[in-house]
């Protein structure tokens, strides 16, 4: 029996010393080993999306997902892995896409989401990737053909439940009553049910609603703010953050520039800004 | 990924914000099931007609998902012309669906009555009418205060779906708070225990009901 114990006693040492050798090998290999290196392995690109959000990332009539970010992230595929069908999609939620990307279910997420600082505390953003302004969508029969004529407690204004909607409803449309809703579906519900006399949304969104429905209709005047949509993973990855972002300057401004724009002209009917000299 | 304590702290007053409306609702959706679950009884036990009304109402409730309700009575009130309140939709919802179960928990209750004490009241000289409501009746009302105390749980969690119809109850405000942090698992945490505590203080009073008037063996 004593010669057990002491026999584990003698032994602490070298476990001890096993153990910090293993501990000094994994941990600067720890420390490089990046998701990027991941889904080269895998060679498969794993997105985190929205399957209600047109004309960004939508369900279509065949149940296909397509869209702008869709697109997108095709893109991304082929300039990663040289095949724009390598690449997998996880539909989730407005309040799903974090846990998606921070839990690693996902790789990144593109899903027509906004760049706001405290978002920014709990995922990684890229440089936007396209910046879609704000515009109103309200019902024609209305009559309302201004911001200042919608701003009153006659009409009701559909919203996300994100901070940027609530925000800008307080500064441009202080008056309106509110419905807060958790897809751009169900908004889009509110207002051809008669529930909400409005709603805000990207500019891309709200005219393709228009285009597609003949009793709704765009203001003209736009909400004058920043609208940038980027890119999210989970922080604390420098090379997989470095790699998409290198990714979206390369889509707006470098060697992808022109499959881009063509993306950006399937969905918005025209060149993405800034223009350029060159065509 | 690590649990932020301070962001799990600092969200339970915003979620204690919505509590109020998660409450108002919840009373209201439990007292209105449960009379609206006798009133379905009552027309069970009127004549064949309305029995049978009364049946098909409860199985189409019954097997229908709480959020189609919702978003019948939302999004169609207001395509008929007469746009309802997110608060009056879902109260409505969860009435009409809760008071289906109701009803089928009082009908199980009275045919839980053994039929001898039914003979016994006639047997005794009582009415029909007086036998059920003297005899049949208290016993019967003793043996539902369970199950209609798991059905009150189920409409307080039910409640959580109104978020969805832009009722700013306590979930709904859980929903904004994540959106706008992205910390998803620290605030519904926070949210998941307040349901927790909440359904352990209704079950706590069925328990304490239960134990003064409940059927005793």
């Amino acid at each position: 029996m004593i010669n057990h114990i002491l026999r584990f006693f003698k032994s602490v040492p070298k476990m001890l010393a096993a153990g910090m050798v293993t501990i000094t090998m994994m941990s600067p290999v720890a420390a490089q080993d990046s998701r990027l290196g991941e889904i080269v392995k895998r060679d498969k690109l794993i997105v985190a999306t929205f399957g209600t959000a047109p004309p960004f990332c939508y369900t279509d009539e065949k149940g296909e997902l397509v869209g702008f970010d869709i697109d997108i992230a095709r893109l991304i595929a082929k300039s990663l892995l040289g095949d724009a069908k390598k690449v997998e999609f996880v539909v989730v939620n407005s309040e799903g896409r974090w846990p998606a990307v921070n839990s690693g279910r996902a790789d990144i997420g593109i899903a027509s989401t906004t760049v706001y600082p405290d978002r920014a505390l709990r995922v990684a953003f890229t440089r936007p990737y396209i910046d879609s302004g704000v515009s109103i969508l309200v019902r024609k029969d209305l009559g309302v053909k201004s911001l200042s004529e919608l701003n009153s407690s006659k009409y009701t204004l559909a919203n996300l439940s994100n901070p940027q909607m609530q925000e800008r409803q307080k500064r441009f449309l202080p008056n309106v009553k509110v419905l807060t809703f958790d897809t751009p579906s169900s908004m889009f519900t509110a207002v051809r049910s008669n529930q909400a006399s409005a709603m805000q949304m990207d500019t891309p969104v709200v005219n393709w609603y228009a285009a597609n429905n003949s009793e709704l209709s765009v203001l003209s005047e736009n909400l004058a703010v920043v609208q940038g949509n980027a890119i999210f993973m989970k922080p604390g990855d420098f090379t997989l953050w470095l790699w998409m972002d290198t990714m979206v300057q390369e889509m707006q401004a470098g060697s992808r520039y022109s499959e881009y724009s063509e993306i950006y002209k399937k969905w918005f009917g025209k060149n993405p800004p800034p223009q350029r000299f060159y065509k | 990924m690590p649990f932020e304590i301070p962001l799990f702290i600092r969200s339970v007053p915003i979620l204690l914000e919505g509590l109020t409306i998660t409450l108002i609702l919840s009373i209201l959706a439990i007292l209105l099931s449960a009379f609206w679950g006798v009133i379905l009884l009552l027309s069970m036990r009127a004549g064949k007609f309305s029995n049978a009304f009364a049946r098909v109402y409860i199985e189409i409730m019954r097997n229908t998902p709480i959020i189609v309700i919702m978003f019948f009575m939302f999004f169609g009130s207001g395509v008929i012309g007469f746009p309802l309140s997110g608060f009056i939709a879902g109260l409505l919802s969860l009435v009409l669906q809760n008071g289906a179960y109701v009803a089928e928990i009082y009908r199980a209750g009275i045919q839980g009555v053994s039929n001898r004490q039914t003979e016994a009241g006639l047997a005794l000289g009582f009415m029909p009418k007086r036998t059920f409501l003297l005899i049949i009746l208290p016993q019967a009302i003793r043996k539902v205060i369970a199950p209609l105390g798991t059905q009150g749980v189920m409409i307080i969690k039910d409640t959580a779906i109104v978020a969805t119809i832009s009722v700013a109850e306590m979930t709904f405000q859980a929903r904004l708070l994540a959106d706008r942090t992205a910390a998803v698992f620290e605030i519904f945490t926070a949210l998941a225990i307040i349901y927790i505590v909440l359904t352990s203080i209704f079950n706590l009073g069925i328990r304490v009901i239960e134990r003064k008037y409940g059927y005793k063996n």
